[in-house]
């Protein structure tokens, strides 16, 4: 197969592949695999363990085309791990001529509401502005916990918007284009009713504590 | 009244060092106690995104280490004082790392705050919050980046009051001097 460019996707969710970060780059890499683009894919946690692996970063960030980041949201911005990997790709972009590299980035949070990723979406703009890269747009998407880490395509209806939302954005990325706004607002409609999530989000804490046997202690205060 | 620092500017950074001993002395003048975390010279692991401190041992992180330390002082403290390089509009990578693994102290369900989702507070009484970033150069975005992730950290972790400050390096230490007291003065700090 002769491919059009390369595409690094950087994954800063901790849960490596049982994330709704991997279950959102697996989607859209099929997607850039049918439009002829070949993709890599890093999990910044693995790439943090020792200098090798991110001496492989490095060499992975430096010869992609393209790069899309890949991460939950913590805390109102990037998790620390993407932060670092941030740090130290800037670290390593000091060169003058530095290739035309695009960048791009999606992110997921688990508010039922998309513009919470808007602080961390600004900064990947200004990361990307400060290491060189051209910056081709940031997607980001509330109610993530949705996904569940499982397929998008097999949750069917629930992920029609997301996985619209992608094709478009993989169109982009295969012609070199910012990420359309109709892919940007795709991506914020709610996955569900907002009261059914939460209902649903708290059903969830509660079935997973009663596993651990802390159903009761949800609540507690074990710091006074 | 206890004021914690946590401090993530790097002891090699030598032109900016100064700011936190500027920002200890006034806290001392001022009768605070304070307590420093170097932010630096600590070995916390980072947040494996597990939910382990919501559902397993619910307000406390399963993976323990030095952070847990972190986190009791936090809610025990009147104000948290963070100082960071500001990194791409954001904090530091040794920064964020903390503020990640703060979230036992939040609890797991939601609560409708204006206009978004929010977790409701685990425990009765928060901390304010003031944060302090360094820039070598003024940069308009940068600093708008910063100091609107500082609000919503501080919505985030229901504190009642919060104040950002913006520094560059190369300002004088009676500036520094003046801008810390004024940030004091303005979350409570009299």
């Amino acid at each position: 197969m002769t491919y059009r460019k390369s595409a690094l996707m950087l994954i800063g969710s901790p849960r490596l592949t049982k994330s709704n970060s991997s279950s959102l780059a697996d989607y859209l890499d099929r997607q850039l695999q049918e439009k002829y683009i070949q993709t890599n894919r890093i999990f910044l946690l693995s790439a943090l363990k020792s200098n090798d692996s991110i001496i492989d970063l490095f060499t992975s960030v430096k010869i992609a085309q393209v790069i899309i980041l890949i991460s939950p949201l913590y805390c109102s911005s990037l998790p620390y791990i993407v932060t670092k990997s941030m740090e130290l790709i800037h670290g390593c972009r000091t060169s003058p001529n530095l290739p035309n590299q695009q960048f791009y980035a999606l992110l997921n949070c688990g508010f039922p509401e998309f513009h919470h990723n808007h602080t961390g979406i600004a900064i990947c703009r200004l990361f990307a502005r400060e290491s060189g890269f051209i910056w081709s747009g940031g997607l980001g998407l509330g109610m993530g916990e949705t996904i569940g880490a499982k397929s998008l395509d097999k949750a069917g209806y629930l992920f029609k918007n997301v996985m619209k939302s992608l094709d478009l954005t993989s169109q982009a990325i295969a012609e070199g284009k910012e990420i359309p706004s109709e892919a940007v607002s795709l991506m914020q409609k709610p996955v569900l009713p907002k009261f059914i999530y939460k209902f649903v989000a708290h059903y969830n804490w509660k079935r997973q504590a009663k596993i651990h046997g802390a159903r009761n202690k949800l609540s507690d205060r074990p710091l006074l | 009244m206890k004021a914690l620092i946590l401090n993530a500017l790097k002891r090699e950074q030598s032109s900016i060092e100064h700011i936190y001993k500027i920002l200890a002395n006034e806290l001392k003048d001022r009768g605070w106690k304070s307590e420093t975390f170097m932010l630096q010279d600590i070995d916390i692991s980072s947040c494996k995104g597990c939910f382990g401190c919501w559902t397993v041992t619910p307000g406390i992180c399963v993976n323990e280490d030095e952070s847990s330390q972190i986190i009791a002082k936090f809610i025990h403290s009147d104000l948290i004082i963070s100082l960071t390089k500001v990194t791409f509009g954001g904090y530091s990578s040794e920064l964020k790392k903390v503020f990640d693994r703060t979230i036992p102290i939040l609890s797991p369900f939601f609560m409708k705050a204006g206009n978004e989702t929010r977790h409701k507070p685990r425990y009765k009484k928060y901390p304010n919050l003031a944060t302090i970033g360094v820039m070598i150069h003024p940069d308009d975005e940068s600093e708008y980046i910063f100091k609107t992730l500082a609000k919503r950290i501080a919505l985030h972790f229901h504190a009642p009051q919060q104040g950002t400050l913006i520094i560059f390096s190369g300002q004088s230490k009676e500036k520094i001097h003046e801008k810390i007291k004024t940030l004091l003065r303005t979350i409570g700090g009299e």
